[in-house]
């Protein structure tokens, strides 16, 4: 469904992507690891043609993205959903009214009929109490959960989550790690999740890839990745100051 | 020889960077007069508090700013006047300067500062945390959603406030006058009135004079509105980035108000 060749980016002469292969299957949730600020959420932002790579290929379902036309890219977005970080709410928004956003811009279903899909959204994440409240006056967990509700209440067939439990503690990112559990199990839907959270990685991944120096490496199922004697994830996973800690051991 | 390469170098690039900065402006613009006639329906709800924010906000600043210019006018140009004998055609004076030029550059200047700031902070932010990203995920057009409806917002209420501004301006003049310069309220309103209908030119009900600065208070709206929407769509960096934006938009705003203010009195009186 999801496929990058090669691709590469530079910001102001810092190559940030150094030749990024990626392939992701139907119903797959991928999980990339990796340190802050080596390339992750660019990566992601590629896929969704927010970024345009500097050389190689984003495919999504056949369409070549930073090639696109306008109702091609539409339709990319309408497949693949992001999670941000932040979660993005529209801060002038109430909770409801931005959840609803997607349906209302899409202007294709009666008022009713988005209040219906917006409460049943809003009630699978547990937000309905707080849907009138504006997202201010919200936690960052609900916050977080406001924002995926509004990715599913889209119904995509993908989602991509951007550190999906990046500031919350411990008990609100198991609660949100369980969620996307329920979110990929019920709807059979793609992810493709970039973490730095060992234990988010390894309780929703069906493969794991670890994003060093711009480039993927490893990309196996949790338990090999576990298992892996590369130097590189060996240093990742016992947390290793520096990576050449890793390469030496 | 190398720093005069890099001197030379440095100004390509800024002047290449000033280039790709008005034309994304321009196109900014482009787009947001594009989806007026498909989107506005739909915003109606955001433009209405766009309204209010750039109609009722700095109303107050600009009921003051409007009588106080007037009153210093008077002030100033009817101690001249009174040197010749002159101090009755103070009415005339305020109401060439006040509604041809004075009023729509205080109101737009005003709007720039408290509205034009604000929208380019806001915008900024909205960027700076993603906000604009996740619009564009939604296939939400950032401009339709966020640029146009302040355009619309501020191109209605921009002659609005210039008109307010100025009639106090000319209520202003007038006491001072009155008080100062011992003109009476009946001659000062008598060749207040007449200045404005001295022109043959109409536009409706409405004489040059005051059209003219209606006309150029929209194009100022639509000027502040759009450099301050377009800075903010600019932004990166986080905070930083989002106080680069205010400034680079008000900065950007005053000159551009001159600039364009001067040639659109060129067309109107050479």
């Amino acid at each position: 469904m999801i496929e990058l060749k090669g691709v590469c980016k530079a910001f102001n002469g810092h190559q940030v992507l150094r030749g990024v292969d990626l392939e992701l299957g139907e119903g797959e949730t991928l999980v990339v690891l990796g340190r802050s600020g080596t390339g992750k959420s660019v990566t992601l932002k590629h896929i969704v043609g927010l970024l345009k790579p500097d050389k190689g290929t984003v495919r999504v379902d056949g369409i070549d993205v930073p090639t696109a036309t306008a109702a091609q890219l539409a339709q990319v977005r309408r497949d693949v959903a992001y999670l941000f970080q932040t979660g993005a709410l529209v801060n002038w928004l109430s909770v409801r009214d931005n959840v609803s956003l997607p349906l209302v811009e899409k202007r294709e279903l009666p008022p009713g009929a988005i209040r219906e899909l917006v409460d049943e959204s809003l009630q699978s994440l547990s937000m309905l109490e707080a849907a009138e409240r504006m997202p201010a006056e919200i936690s960052g967990g609900m916050k977080k959960r406001a924002a995926l509700a509004r990715v599913l209440v889209a119904q995509p067939k993908a989602i991509l989550y951007d550190e999906p439990t990046a500031g919350l503690d411990p008990i609100m990112a198991r609660t949100v790690g369980k969620l996307i559990r329920e979110v990929q199990s019920s709807g059979k839907r793609t992810a493709l999740v970039v973490t730095h959270d060992l234990e988010l990685a390894f309780a929703v991944a069906t493969r794991i890839g670890l994003h060093h120096m711009g480039q993927l490496i490893e990309l196996a199922p949790p338990d090999e990745f576990r298992r892996s004697r590369h130097p590189i994830i060996r240093a990742f996973l016992d947390g290793k100051d520096d990576i050449e800690e890793g390469l030496t051991s | 020889m190398a720093t005069l390469k890099q001197t030379i170098e440095d100004q390509g690039r800024a002047i290449r960077l000033i280039v790709a900065e008005a034309g994304f402006t321009v196109s900014v613009l482009g787009r947001a007069l594009r989806c007026i006639g498909p989107d506005l329906r739909h915003r109606w709800r955001f433009l209405v508090d766009q309204l209010v924010t750039c109609g009722v906000s700095p109303l107050p600043v600009v009921c003051v700013v409007g009588l106080f210019t007037g009153m210093l006018l008077a002030l100033q140009v009817g101690i001249e006047l009174a040197k010749v004998g002159q101090s009755e055609a103070i009415a005339n004076m305020i109401g060439v300067i006040l509604f041809r030029e004075m009023g729509p550059f205080m109101t737009a200047m005003i709007l720039t500062a408290s509205v034009g700031s604000a929208m380019a902070a806001e915008i900024g932010t909205m960027r700076v945390s993603e906000e604009v990203d996740a619009l564009e995920c939604m296939s939400i057009d950032p401009v339709s959603f966020l640029v146009m409806p302040r355009i619309v917002a501020m191109a209605v209420m921009t002659p609005v406030l210039t008109f307010l501004g100025n009639v106090l301006g000319c209520i202003g003049g007038g006491i001072v006058a009155n008080t100062q310069l011992n003109v009476s309220p009946s001659v000062y309103v008598r060749n207040l009135l007449t200045s404005l209908e001295s022109t043959p030119e109409q536009f409706g009900p409405l004489p040059e004079e005051v059209y003219t600065g209606l006309v150029k208070a929209f194009i100022f709206g639509i000027l502040v509105s759009t450099i301050s929407c377009a800075s903010g769509m600019h932004a990166t960096g986080g905070a930083i980035g989002v106080g680069r934006a205010v400034r680079t938009a008000v900065v950007r705003c005053f000159l551009m108000l001159i600039i364009i203010g001067y040639y659109i009195s060129w067309m109107f009186f050479k």
